[in-house]
């Protein structure tokens, strides 16, 4: 835990060391000429707002590393909060100007302006249409993979427009040093950009998997089994997920993330249960045998293996949020694990239970009790009814709630997920004792 | 709860930025 949290500051002080870095070279040698002080400011908030804005490229890459502190879904909702942050530092170097001196308004007018404040402009708008398109996405009805080739060419352009937009108007960079560290700064950018979307390709295709079979499974859900077309199945942690590319080359961007719904156990065949919520989870029943699909993982730090000391595993699941707790309860069943479990079960129906029948046989290898809740039960339920609020998790989370003592694994809907761990809180467990796993972020 | 201790972490690096840009601000005048 302690490592953990060292390791997340670290790369926080990064973050802040790679943003300041522009101002910090601009303050070594010589320098020009100080200008107004809101000028300054002015330009000091754009230049950090441009190392933010090329850093959320960095929080995108999916490197290990730096994900494995905090979990993909946290660094995913952080590149959303820190957007609006950026957002407004670069939109306060232009207002901060037009504030005090209104004759620099006229740099709006695209027609007349210098090519510098062009670029800026442009730049700007594009920062502002990345963040409203992804905010109203669903409002707007754009279709997720139309909405990421969209939020890719306008997060591009909007860097480059702005690196432009400095070496134009190019008044601190005086020297020849300072031309140099923008050169590198920009090069920094572009060679991630060619990591993602050119060399990770390449080795995605070189390792393909191909289809085996294809499950119907309940809830309006479909399991498909992969077997590694070349080399071996890549090594995952129960729990974990990753990007998946079908129909599709790897270069076109087209990859949506599921978890991994098998034993961690099993080195042979990948397997990814899939519920039909829009356009791509519609056809992922239509794959057919043989057909080459790319996988782009492990991700995630969801996952047991992460805290293998833990006396007790409580996992809570709703709906479709059950398939990285499948599979950690089949790796605990392949293990032979001996320690006791509590799955609760949040359902509409009984009979919309993904993976139902499995799970009730689950307690004969597991020391399993498994909890139903069940939003819509049958006549004569004796079970839990509603959602999993409060009482529920009171009557059935285990009695010794000393720290550390458990572990709880939530996935599910974000409101459910939210009321959990409202109820969690209220509950007293620590923070650090429960764990969540979030996709629907856009 | 992690998520609002994202949220805070990214409010907390914009107001640090503010801050450090008032101080490149100030630097740039004695200059």
């Amino acid at each position: 835990m302690t490592k953990r949290i060292l390791q997340g500051a670290f790369w926080i002080f990064v973050y802040l060391f790679i943003t300041l870095a522009p101002l910090i070279i601009l303050l070594v040698g010589p320098r020009p000429a100080g200008r107004e002080f809101w000028r300054d400011l002015s330009v000091g908030l754009g230049f950090s707002g441009f190392s933010m804005l090329g850093l959320q490229f960095v929080l995108t890459a999916r490197f290990k590393a730096i994900k494995a502190p905090y979990g993909s879904d946290i660094v995913y909702f952080f590149h959303r909060q820190i957007s609006l942050v950026t957002f407004l530092l670069i939109l306060a170097h232009p207002l901060i100007l037009f504030t005090f001196d209104i004759r620099l308004l006229s740099l709006l007018n695209l027609a007349t302006a210098p090519w510098a404040a062009r670029f800026g402009v442009v730049s700007l708008l594009s920062v502002g249409a990345l963040i409203g398109l992804s905010i109203w996405r669903k409002k707007l009805r754009i279709e997720y993979d139309r909405w990421r080739i969209w939020h890719g060419i306008l997060a591009i352009a909007a860097v480059a427009l702005a690196m432009t937009h400095i070496e134009l108007r190019g008044y601190y960079l005086n020297t020849f040093w300072k031309q140099l560290f923008w050169g590198i700064y920009g090069f920094l950018w572009i060679g991630i950009l060619a990591w993602v979307r050119v060399i990770k390709p390449i080795l995605l295709l070189k390792n393909a998997y191909l289809v085996e079979e294809v499950i119907p499974e309940r809830g309006n859900a479909v399991t498909v089994l992969l077997c590694p077309s070349k080399n071996k199945a890549i090594t995952f942690s129960p729990g974990q997920f990753a990007w998946i590319t079908a129909w599709d080359s790897p270069f076109q961007d087209h990859e949506h993330p599921f978890s991994f719904s098998g034993s961690a156990e099993n080195k042979n065949r990948l397997s990814f249960t899939i519920k039909e919520l829009g356009d791509f989870t519609a056809r992922i029943k239509n794959l057919s045998k043989g057909q080459r699909v790319f996988v782009d993982g492990p991700y995630g730090s969801f996952s047991i293996d992460r805290h293998p000391h833990s006396r007790e595993y409580v996992f809570i699941a709703g709906g479709i949020g059950i398939t990285p707790i499948m599979s950690m309860l089949r790796t605990l069943s392949d293990r032979g694990d001996s320690r006791p479990l509590t799955l609760i079960y949040a359902n509409k129906t009984l009979d919309s239970a993904t993976f139902l029948e499995e799970i009730e046989k689950l307690p004969s290898k597991l020391n399993l009790k498994i909890v139903h809740v069940l939003e819509s039960p049958p006549d004569g339920w004796t079970g839990e009814k509603g959602f999993v609020n409060t009482e529920v998790l009171l009557r059935h989370l285990p009695e010794e709630r000393k720290p550390n003592w458990f572990e709880i694994f939530i996935c599910g809907p974000g409101p459910m997920m939210e009321a959990v761990e409202k109820s969690l809180s209220r509950l007293g467990i620590p923070v650090g004792d429960y764990h969540s796993e979030r996709f629907d972020l856009v | 709860m992690r998520h609002r201790i994202a949220t805070w972490i990214a409010i907390s690096i914009g107001i640090i930025v503010v801050c450090l840009a008032l101080v490149f601000a100030f630097l740039q005048q004695s200059h």
